[in-house]
């Protein structure tokens, strides 16, 4: 199931709030809301995956036996085998589902090359949120192990933090130690409440407003043989993408933030306007920040952080980054994209090392212009992020390349029939325009103007109220009817 | 330095915003599915879209069966939620007349707003970036061939049609941003072809109907199939052409027919559901003396006028025998042509079945296509019987 169909908006959402504020008080109260949600993230999961349930259930036990022992044996050699054996083995269920496939076709390929016959593999299909099940899993146990948080002993709020449906499917990521208390008990304020409704419509709104119509063109673009390409066409197909990515995401992580709000849970931010980003190190502090934060946490700290040498630390960079890259797809396209952004990462601290000492001797090349290096650091980071997304968008390395090659003017551009016009529909234009203003913290900005006016005229602070509760009321209508479109089906003879 | 006067600290007027917002949310949330019990949007069957909508699973014990429960579920529901085709209904309003852009994939929208069908073979029939292989047309000449050998051994003759498509006669009100890459067609390859390497009558409906286009509107804006004048049109084209070998066949005229009102000249439903106020202005054709012919199959016509066999008689004639194999586009001939036989069979579909004529005996088989269809058919020489070499 997933957040913008009409069965979990119209049926399971409805359903499960009417019954998750029955006003039971205390802790039965608690307790029977945790069961509530837990019954009912299973049903969730369940819906779409199916039989993998089972596999989820088995990892819950596991994991939460596992941290039991850990956190009792935390002290002694017992624990920390303890501990590497779970997070082999949650990594073993990750390699097996997700990577099998991907491993088998490149060894295949070697043996290929080799003479050697290649090995046959069964499909193995991918359980749904196992990417993100599996770093909540290994967080939980080597946060237990670190002391940075105690075994949960309630199985039922062990199980709840695996599987609470809002944060499963697509993150946010969330800590144990950041979610603990509030799973034992939580208040809802109105105001809570409203502010996790607010959340949740902006996020939908996102998504059906602006990723999925900006999905058609670069769907349609990133299909086209890249022959036939030419610059305009790769340059709409790159922006409807970058857009897209973004909107697609963020607004999956607000409808998550703001469910969990309506259920009384906190959970951290995700995203922080990362297209307004000046550097790739910036970029990297405001895009799938739960992401980011878990790789910092679990494998660059490990590998020794910052408190390496320059040489050590570069290495660790790109080690983070080539994982990052692996876990957002099994494709060699996603270790570009990844190991791309890395070395990047490292370029930049080269030459900020570098800075700091040409400082000391003259002034910056681009001048004193404060507004011209605005706009060149902004337009550097826009363009590295671009083409990293070829690479993560595109099938094949070559069709990346190609990609890529028509974008710089380079292209075939062998004729077609369908021209750059033709993906660029007036709604196309309209909705990159919204894209660019909400990318930037417009509504902020919106808020700061509210202030000071309001300061001047306090009466008319309820024009702005209501004014955003009139735009949250559209874009809810709006979203709701995209969402209704979706299950239109049409024939142009009759189906029986 | 920025003040901030506290927004966020508990206001009587915040809490009443909170309250709207969240009645505001928990109210089209609910609707829908309240409305679905209610029974709002329940009906079997949808006339926009043309399809039976998901039936309510039905529930047995077996493993498959509870297996497939839920994703069952999920289509009944999609398919019925409350206020569902309201809501479809304002979104393909608000994207075509606001954002003046097709609000699905399976239409184009053209100039001065006219919609054509881009699925079906539609949209390659326009661009045209995939013609005939010279094997393609090898295939089309000898299952044609074939078929008209077979049917003069049993002494009935053989014409193919080819009806054009609406981006065919109004290509001017296809969008500019689409571009046609060659400058042939499959229809204008396979006429060729045929004329150049066979001697199978094939009739091109096209040169007819695009002269006739400067006088009146022959397909209407938002449909997809040519109107009465049309159909008119292309009929004269092919009546015509059987009248060279039943002489008593004379193609019925303009003036044998008067403008009803009463019947609308165009497609029962438009691309998108959307209107098409110029129906109005252009109504039906309806013949002066009556019709003769009489419809015996089906008894009770389809409500979309969809019947996959239709039979007309007229009743004491000694007027030729026919059997049609046709698709959509045969749908506003069936009135004209029928006037011309005692008895002929039209059976929706593009494959010949022998024994159908073989049961029917007809003087004349037509088979009547679309261009479109060029692009997504290819004919099968082996369903054709060889022409044996006792007489039957």
């Amino acid at each position: 199931m997933l957040f913008t169909e009409p069965l979990f908006l119209f049926l399971f959402l409805p359903v499960l709030l009417a019954l998750y504020t029955l006003p039971l008080g205390g802790s039965p109260g608690d307790r029977y809301r945790n069961w509530l949600l837990l019954a009912a993230s299973v049903v969730f999961y369940a819906t779409g995956a199916g039989s993998f349930t089972s596999l989820i259930v088995a990892s819950i036990i596991v994991n939460y036996v596992a941290a039991l022992a850990v956190n009792r044996y935390r002290d002694q050699p017992a624990g920390r085998w303890i501990l590497r054996a779970t997070v082999a083995a949650n990594l073993v269920v990750l390699g097996i589902f997700k990577y099998a496939n991907f491993f088998a076709a490149n060894l295949n390929a070697l043996l290929h090359a080799t003479g050697i016959a290649a090995i046959a593999m069964p499909n193995v299909v991918l359980p749904i949120g196992i990417s993100f099940f599996t770093f909540h899993a290994i967080s939980y146990v080597v946060d237990v192990h670190r002391r940075n948080a105690s075994a949960q002993k309630r199985p039922v709020e062990a199980a709840l933090y695996l599987l609470l449906f809002p944060q499963l499917i697509a993150g946010p990521i969330i800590r144990y130690r950041e979610i603990a208390g509030q799973l034992a008990s939580r208040v809802i304020t109105t105001g809570d409440f409203a502010a996790g409704v607010r959340r949740f419509i902006t996020g939908f709104a996102k998504k059906m407003l602006i990723a999925n119509p900006l999905a058609v063109p670069a769907d349609h673009i990133f299909s086209m043989p890249p022959a036939e390409l030419t610059a305009a066409h790769a340059w709409i197909g790159i922006v409807c993408y970058t857009f897209q990515i973004y909107f697609d995401f963020c607004g999956y992580s607000d409808m998550a933030i703001g469910l969990g709000r309506m259920f009384g849970f906190r959970f951290p931010e995700n995203f922080r306007y990362p297209y307004s980003a000046m550097s790739m190190q910036d970029f990297w502090r405001r895009w799938h920040m739960s992401l980011s934060a878990w790789f910092r946490d679990y494998v660059y700290v490990p590998l020794g952080g910052s408190r390496v040498s320059d040489r050590r630390l570069y290495v660790n960079l790109v080690t983070v980054f080539f994982l990052c890259g692996l876990w957002h797809g099994a494709s060699w396209t996603f270790v570009v994209w990844g190991l791309f952004h890395g070395a990047f990462l490292v370029a930049e601290r080269v030459a900020s090392t570098d800075r700091r000492d040409a400082e000391t001797q003259s002034e910056g090349f681009l001048g004193d212009s404060a507004s011209l290096r605005f706009v060149a650091q902004h337009a550097y980071v826009l363009l590295v992020v671009m083409v990293a997304w070829v690479f993560f968008r595109a099938d094949t390395l070559t069709g990346a390349f190609g990609f890529l090659r028509a974008m710089a003017g380079l292209g075939l551009a062998s004729p077609t029939p369908y021209t750059a016009a033709w993906y660029l529909t007036p709604q196309v234009a309209i909705t990159l325009v919204a894209a660019a203003i909400g990318s930037v913290p417009s509504v902020h900005a919106v808020e700061r103007w509210r202030e000071r006016v309001v300061v001047m005229r306090p009466r008319t602070a309820w024009v702005w109220d209501w004014g955003m509760t009139a735009t949250l009321a559209v874009l809810l209508l709006g979203a709701v009817m995209q969402t209704a479109a979706g299950t239109y089906n049409p024939f142009i003879y009759f189906r029986f | 330095m920025r003040e901030i006067i506290s927004p966020r600290s508990v206001r009587p007027s915040r809490r009443r915003i909170d309250i709207a917002v969240i009645a505001l949310f928990l109210a089209l949330i609910t609707l829908p599915g309240l409305g679905m019990i209610a029974g709002v949007d329940s009906a079997p069957v949808s006339a926009v879209e043309m399809r039976t909508l998901a039936s309510w699973p039905r529930w047995s014990w077996t493993r498959e069966a509870i297996a497939a429960w839920p994703r069952q579920f999920e289509h009944y529901f999609e398919d019925h939620f409350g206020f569902r085709n309201l809501l479809i209904q304002w979104q393909t309003a608000f994207v075509w007349r606001v954002l003046e852009t097709s609000p699905s994939n399976t239409v184009i929208g053209g100039r001065q707003d006219w919609l054509f069908y881009a699925d079906d073979g539609g949209l390659q029939d326009y661009v045209q970036d995939t013609p005939f292989t010279a094997d393609d047309l090898v295939r089309w000449r000898r299952t044609l061939e074939r078929t008209r050998d077979w049917l003069a051994a049993r002494g009935t003759r053989f014409v193919f049609v080819l009806a054009p498509d609406k981006q065919m006669i109004y290509p001017e009100f296809m969008p500019a941003s689409l571009q046609r890459m060659r400058g042939a067609s499959r229809e204008d390859q396979l006429l060729t072809y045929m004329q150049q390497h066979s001697t199978v009558d094939v009739v091109d409906l096209r040169p007819g109907i695009l002269s006739a286009k400067r006088s009146e509107l022959l397909y209407h804006r938002y449909d997809t199939h040519w109107n009465d004048r049309g159909a008119l049109i292309g009929y004269q084209e092919i009546a015509g052409r059987l009248g060279r070998w039943f002489p008593r066949i004379h193609p019925l005229q303009r003036s044998d027919f008067v403008t009803s009102t009463g019947v609308l000249s165009g497609d029962g439903n438009t691309l998108l559901g959307l209107t098409d106020e110029g129906k109005r202005a252009l109504p039906g054709l309806v013949p002066r003396r009556g019709r003769q012919a009489v419809t015996i199959e089906p008894t009770h016509p389809n409500a979309y006028g969809e019947d996959g066999t239709v039979i007309t008689e007229i009743p004491n004639s000694d007027l030729p025998r026919a059997v049609m194999f046709r698709d959509s586009f045969s749908s506003r001939l069936i009135p004209y042509l029928s006037e011309h036989f005692s008895r002929i069979v039209y059976q929706w579909q593009n494959d010949f079945d022998d024994e159908l004529v073989a049961r029917e005996r007809p003087d004349v088989v037509i088979q009547e296509m679309v261009g479109r269809h060029l692009y997504i058919f290819m004919p099968s020489p082996e369903l054709v019987p060889l022409v044996s070499r006792t007489a039957q």
